[in-house]
């Protein structure tokens, strides 16, 4: 009985989390505001493995997805430790995208994170300094 | 005979009578006026709200006349905002898109942070969201204190503790959408940032738009 609600209660954290700091941009459902912050679902590109990175680390690029450019940036989240980032993945593809894929362990997360760091260019924000703005080019 | 004559009058009169109850509107659906009253020359005056005057993403000036005759929906929000205004924004382009082809409709975003959101600026949000007519959904800055003053008159709540804008986190402000009639008072609201409420606000929005120009009241 408590393995059960155990098993249904997995993405709680990861949901909870994915609203209070995700959803205000992607949308409680991913869908994205065109042309302002990128859908995560629907899409063609396959962000799963930098994942983890995106969400510790933040997006400095210029994104094309669905006909819609995307030159904004995405500060990261330097206080999600590894199991808050594995839960709000898990939450993603499992919830959000559907995939069937291996599912994030904490364990994996914090190795992903350790490799990005070697080839991650160093942001060109500091999230600390609150002086460079999000949403600059706009 | 004439007693029959009688009966079908009243009962014409009654039917009358009827008839022009229908056709005004029907109080059980009227939309409240939002806000304190106020006595002006013995006669009820509805809070209505004040004169303004901003630019919009074409830098055209956008005053309350603006708007006379229309209805509107405004918002406060601003381009860096780091939590719900992309939320409030396509809960507001829905409607935009909803009733993109009615002229009698018009939207008004404020921003919050016109140290920052300048009219280019605005432009380009506006821009990036797609076929998004200036005419219909104005983009506006202004001085910081008309801006967070009218945002009294429409009772959305605003703070500024950004440190002259440095820290986007600590601009605040609610994400509700308000209602205005064709003469400036409000009408409804709605939290924007849900899908759910925003379709209740469309039944708002025709409901006002029944009203005739100049509701008798
Ligand atoms: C302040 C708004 C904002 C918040 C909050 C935010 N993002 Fe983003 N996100 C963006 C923007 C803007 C981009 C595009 C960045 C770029 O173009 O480099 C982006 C890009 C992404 C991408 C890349 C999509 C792709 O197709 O490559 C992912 C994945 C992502 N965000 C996940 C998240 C997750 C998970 C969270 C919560 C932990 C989050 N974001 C919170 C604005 C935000």
């Amino acid at each position: 009985m408590f393995l059960v609600s155990g098993c249904r209660e997995e993405f709680v954290q990861g949901r909870r989390l994915y609203e209070a700091k995700c959803a205000g941009c992607h949308m409680h459902d991913g869908t994205g505001l065109n042309g302002i912050t990128p859908p995560l679902v629907g899409t063609e590109r396959s962000y799963l493995d930098e994942l983890p990175c995106i969400i510790q680390f933040g997006m400095f690029d210029t994104l094309q997805i669905n006909g819609s450019t995307y030159t904004d940036f995405m500060l990261g989240f330097p206080e999600l430790t590894s199991v808050e980032i594995s839960n709000i993945s898990n939450y993603i593809a499992f919830r959000l995208l559907n995939v069937k894929q291996p599912k994030y362990s904490p364990v994996s997360v914090q190795l992903r994170l350790d490799s990005c760091m070697k080839w991650r260019k160093p942001s060109p924000v500091d999230p600390k300094k609150d002086t460079i703005r999000m949403f600059q080019s706009i | 005979m004439a007693h029959l004559n009688i009966v079908s009058r009243s009962i014409s009169l009654i039917i009358l009578i009827g008839l022009f109850y229908a056709c005004n509107y029907n109080p059980k659906y009227k939309l409240p006026y939002i806000g304190q009253q106020t006595q002006e020359d013995g006669s009820i005056v509805e809070h209505t709200i004040r004169p303004f005057q901003f630019i919009d993403q074409d830098s055209n000036t956008v005053t309350n006349k603006t708007f006379g005759g229309k209805v509107y929906v405004t918002d406060f929000f601003f381009v860096s905002c780091p939590s719900i205004c992309p939320l409030m924004t396509k809960q507001m382009l829905r409607l935009y898109r909803h009733y993109e082809n009615n002229p009698n409709v018009l939207f008004l975003s404020h921003t919050i942070d016109p140290r920052h959101d300048t009219v280019g600026r605005l432009k380009r949000y506006a821009d990036k969201l797609g076929s998004v007519s200036s005419s219909k959904w104005h983009f506006v800055t202004g001085e910081r204190d008309s801006i967070y003053s009218i945002a009294n008159d429409y009772f959305i709540a605003v703070q500024d503790e950004s440190n002259n804008g440095e820290d986007p986190n600590k601009l605040i402000h609610s994400g509700k959408f308000m209602l205005i009639d064709r003469t400036g008072h409000v009408r409804s609201f709605c939290d924007g940032t849900d899908p759910k409420a925003v379709d209740h606000f469309v039944f708002d929005i025709d409901q006002l738009l029944k009203e005739k120009e100049n509701p008798s009241r």
